[in-house]
């Protein structure tokens, strides 16, 4: 995609904006729309405020051309990849896995001696949604599950967000959805504070790393997936980069496994070999072996 | 217990005057809005219905939902038919007609069961007018009558039915599949003695029928696979039959859609999470609609 600037664009947008949108379109498929450039500048302007800088041009620049560009566009791309989530968020599409894939998962799998499952939380944010995962997973293990492994791979490309993750310390508003008994059960009270932290036993099956969806020679390494979870993250993709990150979860999932997304997103003209699951309440895709 | 034979539920049919009868109105107000458009008197329309005080007053109710697409509120009759159009009146009348055919008392709720006829009808229609389907009303008229075999059950064999929907709702399973296993028969047979019984068109009573076997359907297949899409389509968005059913469906695989596919080009353009999503901004309405009609 040929994204540059303006003099078709917003006159109150600086061309500045507009480079260091294609910049960050190029390195990690995030596009900004023109509808979006405004949070685009706001969140550069928070950098700037930082670093001391005072115009988008220098801050372009930096982005560019200095030793620190590498560093640089990880802390922008910290800015602007923050999510809102939250334990037990999309009930029906949990609800799905628990009651409907995971017996299903379990009965395909129940002749092979090494029963292992694996399952991906794409853009998992401030890991939220893998210790959920975990949390259904460990429910499971003694019935569903019973003599699996199971380990749940969380990626995200905002590093804030990954230490987060690694913390693994919530609030109410993060935990709103987790009923007393779970909250006892998972979570242990932070000391003076009214916050939680997850427990260890839930953290071991949870490894988190550094991931851009983008990054063809690290995204071939995320194989032999039963479900992926990427909720509400392609949202920041144009139609190109959306089309190279389905064909690697494709190439991912074993045969006939799961791909969710978030509520209203849709594979529709963007990839032709998922086939449209619904749920209750929730819709998934699973991935079907090509037929040409 | 052992399963019911055929003609042992024929015999009640035959011995028992408890299947519903429609309401007098219905065929008149049918016949009204059935000519040919130019001569369509609205006024004695109107008029029929106004005689019916409750009949009038839910169809008003219906007339004002977002979901027929009045954009202002209408405070009568003549305002409504005049706003509404001679199609989507008919509609109407049809559907609280076919509304005040329920039984009364018993373990299940009916109110359910109108949810999921009216959703359905209501995606039946969307769905044939996306798809290019020649008569969206029909599609309607379809949806909204395919499971009344479900009331017969209620009213016929009560005690097995309710034996059979207890189960099938602790289970979370399909209801049709419970009927079979616990009494032998399913809704589509009853359902297709009622449309007997009322002389409905014959595509009706094909897709009372036949919407859970669509390769079976000949009179009209494309209708019959759209209710059993639209069926399919409420039931996975919480429209179902009063209980939540474990269940996943891949309505490209189902033969009902092969059906679509074969009949329609658009289907391939049809983007289904968009489709489903307009699906659940139905339910609510849907709900708040029949609660209102139940409480008139």
């Amino acid at each position: 995609m040929s994204t540059t600037a303006p003099p078709l664009g917003n006159p109150a947008i600086s061309p500045a904006c507009y480079q260091i949108r294609d910049l960050i379109y190029g390195v990690a498929g995030i596009f900004h729309a023109e509808n979006r450039l405004g949070f685009l500048e706001d969140r550069c302007g928070r950098r700037m405020k930082e670093l001391k800088i005072t115009s988008l041009r220098q801050y372009h620049e930096l982005l560019t051309r200095s030793a620190e560009r590498t560093s640089e566009m990880h802390h922008l791309l910290n800015e602007i990849t923050v999510g809102e989530t939250c334990f037990f968020r999309n009930q029906p599409q949990l609800a799905a896995l628990q009651r409907l894939l995971l017996p299903s998962i379990a009965n395909s799998k129940e002749k092979i001696p090494f029963k292992h499952l694996r399952i991906w939380s794409a853009g998992c944010s401030t890991g939220e949604e893998p210790y959920t995962l975990a949390i259904i997973l460990m429910e499971e293990a003694a019935r569903f599950l019973r003599g699996f492994t199971f380990e749940i791979i969380a990626t995200d490309l905002n590093d804030r967000s990954l230490l987060r993750c690694q913390e693994g310390i919530y609030g109410d508003y993060a935990l709103r959805n987790v009923s007393p008994e779970f909250l006892r059960k998972y979570f242990e009270p932070v000391p003076n504070s009214r916050e939680y932290r997850i427990r260890d036993e839930v953290r071991r099956y949870v490894k988190f790393s550094r991931l851009n969806l983008l990054d063809d020679s690290r995204m071939v390494f995320v194989k032999s997936l039963d479900v992926i979870f990427c909720c509400n993250v392609l949202i920041y993709f144009d139609g190109v980069s959306k089309k190279r990150v389905i064909q690697h979860f494709y190439n991912n999932l074993l045969p006939h496994s799961y791909l969710f997304l978030g509520h209203a997103e849709s594979l529709f003209g963007v990839h032709d070999d998922f086939r449209l699951v619904h749920f209750p309440g929730a819709m998934a895709y699973i991935k079907t072996p090509v037929q040409r | 217990m052992p399963a019911l034979s055929l003609s042992d539920l024929h015999r009640r049919v035959e011995n028992l005057n408890e299947l519903p009868t429609l309401p007098a109105i219905l065929f008149p107000v049918l016949n009204q809005l059935s000519a040919n458009t130019d001569d369509i008197d609205l006024q004695k329309t109107v008029h029929l219905v106004s005689h019916d005080g409750a009949l009038s007053t839910q169809v008003l109710h219906m007339a004002n939902s977002p979901l027929f697409g009045m954009r202002q509120r209408v405070n009568t009759l003549r305002a409504a038919a005049l706003t509404l159009g001679v199609h989507r009146l008919r509609d109407i009348v049809t559907s609280c007609c076919l509304m005040q055919v329920s039984p009364k008392g018993g373990d299940i709720n009916v109110s359910s069961f109108w949810e999921h006829s009216l959703a359905c009808a209501l995606i039946a229609r969307n769905l044939a007018r996306k798809l290019g389907y020649s008569d969206p009303e029909r599609a309607y008229l379809a949806g909204l009558v395919h499971d009344l075999g479900i009331l017969v059950n209620m009213l016929l064999i009560p005690a097995e039915f309710t034996r059979a929907y207890k189960k099938a709702a602790a289970e979370q399973r399909p209801l049709r599949d419970v009927e079979l296993e616990e009494m032998g028969l399913s809704h589509e047979i009853t359902g297709d003695l009622l449309s007997t019984h009322w002389c409905l068109f014959d595509y009706l009573s094909e897709v009372m029928r036949r919407h859970h076997d669509v390769e079976r359907a000949t009179l009209d297949p494309m209708l019959t696979a759209l209710v059993n899409i639209a069926d399919l389509l409420c039931r996975t968005s919480g429209l179902g039959y009063g209980y939540q059913e474990n269940f996943a469906v891949v309505l490209e695989e189902e033969t009902a859609w092969k059906i679509i596919a074969a009949h329609s080009q658009r289907a391939r353009h049809l983007d289904m999470v968009c489709f489903t999503l307009e699906v659940e901004a139905y339910v609510n309405e849907v709900r708040k609609l029949v609660s209102v009609l139940f409480h008139l």
